[in-house]
């Protein structure tokens, strides 16, 4: 769907370039996430990749075509979820709505998305009467209003209760399932690892890692188990290597002869592989 | 319906929400009172005196004010990833600004035909209304370009008003009567604005409302270049640079 070559950007205003001959695709029908911490340029990604940013070196291809010889029609087949409220708060979310959807050549039946993401009985109010987490279901059912075939979503589950991340959560799989493609960018690892196919991780404006979670729990991880049992009325813990473990005679007794309280392999979470691979905390 | 229309239409019915059309109705209300209270039967020059303070302010000062607050709530960029070109929301933003202008002049003109004397070709002056609102508009739009936030767009047009306004207007009501200075204010736009606008009640040259008309029009392409060309920079910005 995105190929993108050896990508260089630098703002206007700035001494360095803040993007640093990134190359990557995201592949149609796949959930990908561009993570890191602030200022690593995955904003700046997303906006080159959107169009908001021009004056860029390398090459961005959507659908093998030079993503600049594309017009505002581009925004046809792009739906963009914001993190922040976008909506005219002195106009109805059905205003709102219905403003942006005359603008487009195609549009879903809103309605329904209002229903689903809870926000149909509160559509005739006014935006400055929503809460936080309203504003934050309204802008997912602003980007999918077009029936787009590509979903840029910033933290679409911030600020939401985890009942209401859940339906998010659910439509971006339904849409995934649909054929439709997305970049995630987001915070909250669990959502990553519950959404994306892959993920590429960014600091300092290069693409740090770019892999499938699982695959990088496994190569971030050491490939050992970690096993807790009761020993005469003790807790002990024992780890073993993952090769040949099933002819590993002491692990093997252990688990015969003994209770078993926890038995985990050790693969990191995508929060540690995060500050692993970054070199920093979340900070953004 | 086409993209245009929808981007007007959406406009209006801000225009309406956030009070600005009412803004304008109020001091569209402040100048019939003033032409009300004037002890002058005859208002055919003090109209377009009137319509001229009220479009060169007005029109700078509403689509700035819809621009700021787009900024403040950041629909800006919801507006920025839709299929609508540069142009179309430039022009969408200016042709429905012209509007709360030609709603004053045309309560101005019901006002004066019914309870006092006006002799004016009105459709001329809805046409010079038209030509010096898109040209104030544009000047509105230039000037959020470079102010962050009301009280910057306020203070900008102040400037604005004692550069482009002022002059022409102590030479308009004989406060400055220097030859000199009656001259070089016609270097300033809003001479030329102030011209056509009075052209329509017949007391004014045709040569000067021909170069007037022609200044204006060939001002109004150069600003609209300067801020269809500035706007990927404006973009940049509120889209979170």
């Amino acid at each position: 769907m995105y190929k993108i070559n050896n990508l260089v950007f630098r703002y206007p205003k700035n001494k360095e370039d803040t993007i640093k001959d990134i190359s990557f695709e995201i592949n149609q029908g796949e959930i990908f996430g561009l993570l890191g911490p602030s200022g690593v340029g995955k904003s700046t990604t997303q906006k080159i990749l959107i169009k908001l940013l021009r004056g860029y070196k390398g090459e961005v291809l959507y659908k093998g075509k030079d993503l600049k010889s594309y017009t505002s029609n581009y925004f046809e087949e792009v739906g963009v979820g914001f993190e922040m409220p976008v909506h005219f708060s002195k106009l109805t979310a059905e205003e709102n709505l219905n403003f942006f959807k005359k603008l487009y050549s195609s549009t879903v039946d809103t309605d329904e998305l209002l229903k689903r993401v809870g926000l149909y009985d509160d559509r005739k109010k006014r935006i400055g009467q929503y809460s936080k987490g309203m504003k934050v279901r309204l802008n997912f059912v602003r980007a999918l209003l077009n029936n787009p075939k590509v979903l840029f979503l910033d933290e679409p589950t911030n600020g939401l209760d985890p009942k209401n991340a859940r339906i998010i959560k659910e439509l971006i799989k339904e849409f995934k399932e649909n054929g439709g493609t997305v970049l995630l960018t987001t915070h909250l690892m669990n959502d990553v690892d519950e959404l994306c196919d892959r993920v590429a991780f960014m600091a300092g404006g290069r693409i740090a890692e770019i892999s499938t979670p699982k695959d990088l729990k496994l190569k971030y991880g050491s490939r050992e188990v970690d096993i807790e049992y009761r020993e005469a009325d003790r807790v002990v813990r024992a780890s073993f290597g993952l090769d040949n473990l099933g002819d590993n005679e002491e692990f093997l007794k252990i688990i015969k002869n003994n209770e078993i309280i926890t038995i985990h392999s050790k693969e990191n979470t995508l929060d540690d592989i995060f500050i692993k691979v970054t070199g920093v905390t979340r900070d953004e | 319906m086409n993209k245009l229309q929808t981007l007007i239409q959406g406009e209006l019915l801000r225009l309406r929400r956030y009070n600005l059309f009412a803004a304008a109705i109020f001091v569209s209300a402040i100048w019939v009172g003033i032409l009300h209270f004037l002890n002058v039967e005859n208002v055919t020059s003090i109209v377009p005196q009137l319509i001229f303070l009220d479009v060169t302010t007005m029109a700078t000062l509403l689509v700035g004010v819809t621009f700021i607050y787009e900024r403040e709530e950041a629909s800006i960029r919801t507006i920025l990833v839709s299929p609508i070109s540069k142009n179309q929301y430039l022009l969408g933003k200016i042709i429905s600004n012209i509007i709360p202008s030609i709603m004053s002049l045309t309560i101005m003109y019901i006002y004066s035909k019914l309870f006092k004397t006006i002799e004016i070709n009105f459709f001329l002056l809805l046409g010079a209304v038209v030509l010096v609102s898109f040209f104030h508009s544009l000047i509105g739009i230039l000037l959020t370009y470079f102010t962050k936030d009301f009280t910057g767009l306020v203070m900008a047009i102040m400037g604005l008003f004692l550069i482009f306004l002022l002059p022409v207007i102590l030479v308009e009501f004989n406060i400055i009567t220097s030859e000199i200075f009656g001259k070089l204010i016609y270097i300033l736009p809003t001479k030329s604005a102030l011209m056509l606008i009075m052209g329509t009640t017949g007391n004014i040259e045709g040569w000067e409302i021909i170069l007037s008309l022609v200044y204006l029009i060939l001002s109004s392409i150069v600003l609209y270049y300067l801020v269809l060309r500035k706007f990927d920079l404006y973009a940049l910005r509120e889209s979170g640079e």
